[in-house]
């Protein structure tokens, strides 16, 4: 409600100005172009997001200069310091950089983006750029109607450059042609007031313009037309830099509780900055001085004397705010908190993460993990286990001796409530995420086909806890002891899928430490069958009672293979083509069998050794 | 970068199946690295004077069949470096 009451209100301002002065209307015109340039860009360089950014982004930012020097980089060549905070909020929300590289970024950025007034104060008023815009909007269109999506990116940069250009160059025909007119430095307030005022309208334009590149553009040509101050150009810089926020935090809403720290980072920092700034305005006015005549700018040049206290402030607030990242990261932890979620509610599902192909994988690789850790917990549930107990070093026979729990847990309610909605939720995050490569697909199809194995793991554990309910409390101690063996030998299964998910994050080979499980599988099949036997022929169970532990057997048999197939896709963190190298090297059903038979046939003769003596 | 090495690589980024062939063995090389520090860790768990029988048969079980898996990876290395020279030979017929 809110945003249209702002909107009517924008366009009735906007409609009584145009009304008032045609001049207004190119300048408008200008703002308007340059930020749909602004877009185009943005939509460029998305398209070539979708790899070496996000490999760069995850290798180099293990130090916080690295990810500073990435923020600064980045931001100066994209132009865009919203593109690197967005692509910074999902990356962190995907779990795939920490809160003090996502700090190191914004920061960067920050110093990054003002190399945009450095290039408009230096060329762009300059050089007649509108000369280059056209040429660059007919090639970038053209581009834009090509198949290659890698073409069509180089389309968006060139048009959106093009638009950039032509955008500057109507804001500065505007406010050349205004000045003949309306003379706003009439308007001009000086002193704190004036500092206060301009700072405020900065503010307030970059958060209706959503860009302080735009802002900053619109000052610089305002102030090139000596339509406003010097002293007031600077106010209105310091508040677009105080306005960008503002884009940030709104981009955060839908992002993880990092996001949102990050988000809270960026506002201390410019707001830090900007008291700095207002505080000290004087002061740095006659630092910029300094600076510009060592860099051999004219005192009457006002546009680049802008730009330098433009990238001075923002140096300042770098140099004070970088020793406090610690410290600010303690803060902000303390004080932004993630919401409560219960076991069934999504945790790496964010909007922010759905848009790069890159981080929405791997939010998906994450949550399945998570659909998985609720399975463990139903799955040791039915087995009257505690998934801790599982976990812990205690001697599996000791852990089922001394079962705490001694009621079963009702697997239908568990499986409605902590495994069937989180499912959904997966499988309809999925089907919002935008454009992806083959390999993407596959390995999307992957981590989709994992969530089903859990689930299907999960119906043969409930076809178990019947009989595992029944038997348990049955009056034969040999049915008893075979159900006790079957516990077992599933609660053996989930602690050896821990270890290798451990192994797996200390760079050990996940898909071949699985075969041991396999192998197990099928040896514990073969010694049931000859326990089996033993048992009928000795009379200590009924035809009934063996015909359930063999339905059972092959239940918990299900629940393993379901579960491996799941580990081989889920817990390796290594590239597609590192697992299939994996699958390459591990042995075949029929090696497995062989072994099994031979493993089991030992074991055998042992026993049979064991009982002669 | 010599130039012999030079022209390895260009002819390699030329030859599609030389190059899907090289990163393949990188990566089997990649595992190779990973299953020789797994074979290392469970033959350090193995000195352990303290392990009971049953996980020590549980550990030799897994060394043995890490030992299989690194033969697997070393024969496919030999069958791939036999059909790059096998493809090689015939390039230069």
């Amino acid at each position: 409600m809110t945003q249209k009451i702002l909107l009517i209100i924008i366009f009735s301002v906007l409609g009584y100005g145009f009304w008032l002065s045609p001049d207004l209307k190119e300048i408008a015109a200008g703002v308007a172009i340059f930020l749909f340039g602004m877009m185009s860009l943005e939509q460029g360089f998305n398209v070539f997001t979708g790899g070496l950014l996000e490999k760069i982004l995850s290798k180099t930012t293990d130090r916080l200069w690295k990810s500073l020097s990435f923020g600064v980089i980045t931001t100066a060549l994209m132009q865009s310091s919203s593109l690197v905070s967005i692509i910074t909020i999902s990356f962190l929300s995907a779990g795939l950089i920490s809160l003090t590289a996502g700090i190191g970024i914004i920061f960067g950025a920050n110093l990054g983006t003002t190399t945009g007034a450095w290039i408009v104060a230096a060329f762009g008023l300059k050089v007649q750029i509108a000369t280059y815009a056209m040429p660059m909007i007919v090639f970038g269109v053209i581009l834009l109607f090509q198949k290659s999506k890698q073409l069509k990116g180089i389309g968006y940069v060139l048009a959106g450059l093009g638009f950039l250009f032509l955008g500057i160059h109507y804001m500065k025909e505007g406010f050349d042609t205004f000045k003949g007119s309306i003379d706003l430095t009439a308007y001009a307030v000086s002193g704190y007031k004036g500092i206060l005022l301009f700072t405020l309208i900065g503010v307030v334009a970059t958060v209706i313009m959503q860009s302080s590149h735009a802002t900053l553009v619109l000052i610089i040509t305002a102030l090139a037309a000596q339509q406003i101050t010097y002293e007031n150009a600077l106010a209105l810089a310091i508040g677009a830099n105080l306005g960008t926020t503002v884009t940030a935090i709104i981009g955060a809403l839908g992002a993880s509780v990092d996001g949102r720290r990050l988000a809270g980072a960026h506002l201390i920092f410019n707001v830090v900055t900007a008291a700095i700034a207002i505080i000290f305005i004087f002061q740095l006015t006659g630092v910029v001085d300094i600076i510009s005549e060592w860099l051999s700018i004219q005192p009457d040049n006002y546009t680049l004397k802008l730009a330098v206290f433009h990238s001075v402030f923002n140096a300042i607030g770098l140099v004070v705010m970088l020793p406090f990242v610690d410290l600010l990261k303690t803060f902000l932890t303390k004080v932004i908190h993630p919401k409560v979620k219960t076991a069934a509610q999504p945790r790496y599902l964010h909007k922010v993460s759905s848009g790069i192909p890159e981080t929405a994988i791997e939010a998906v690789r994450k949550e399945t993990l998570h659909l998985y850790d609720n399975a463990y917990a139903v799955i040791a549930g039915s087995l009257r286990l505690h998934p801790d107990d599982i976990r812990s070093d205690l001697a599996l026979d000791e852990v089922i001796k001394n079962s705490r729990r001694t009621l079963p847990i009702n697997i239908d309610t568990q499986y409605n409530e902590t495994i069937k909605t989180l499912y959904s939720d997966i499988v309809e995050y999925v089907s919002t995420m935008g454009d992806m490569s083959a390999s993407q697909m596959e390995e999307l199809f992957s981590y989709h086909s994992a969530g089903r194995e859990i689930v299907e793991a999960i119906k043969n554990t409930k076809h178990l806890q019947k009989n595992l309910d029944r038997y348990l409390s049955s009056g034969n101690a040999s049915i008893r002891k075979e159900y006790n063996q079957l516990r077992s030998e599933l609660a053996e299964v989930l602690r050896e899928l821990e270890s290798v998910r451990v192994n797996a994050e200390n760079d050990l080979p996940a898909i071949l430490s699985l075969d041991s499980l396999r192998l197990r599988m099928k040896e514990n099949d073969i010694a049931l069958t000859h326990r089996l036997e033993d048992l009928i022929r000795k009379r200590k169970l009924s035809s009934q009672q063996a015909t359930s532990l063999m339905n059972d057997s092959n239940y918990i048999y299900g629940v393993t293979k379901n579960l491996v197939q799941m580990g081989e896709i889920l817990f390796s963190t290594e590239t597609e083509e590192v697992k299939k190298a994996e699958k390459m090297l591990s042995l075949k059903d029929e090696e497995l069998d062989e072994l099994a038979t031979d493993s089991s046939a030992l074991s055998n003769l042992n026993d049979q050794q064991r009982e002669s003596q | 970068m010599k130039l012999k090495k030079l022209i390895e690589t260009a002819d390699t980024l030329f030859n599609t199946e030389e190059s899907d062939r090289n990163k393949r063995k990188k990566n089997i090389k990649k595992v190779l690295k990973k299953l020789r520090k797994q074979q290392s860790k469970l033959t350090e768990s193995l000195s352990d004077n303290e392990i009971d029988s049953e996980s020590r048969e549980t550990i030799e079980k897994k060394l043995a069949l890490t030992k299989m898996h690194r033969q697997n990876g070393v024969d496919i290395l030999k069958e791939m470096k036999a059909e790059s020279a096998e493809s090689s030979a015939e390039e230069s017929k």
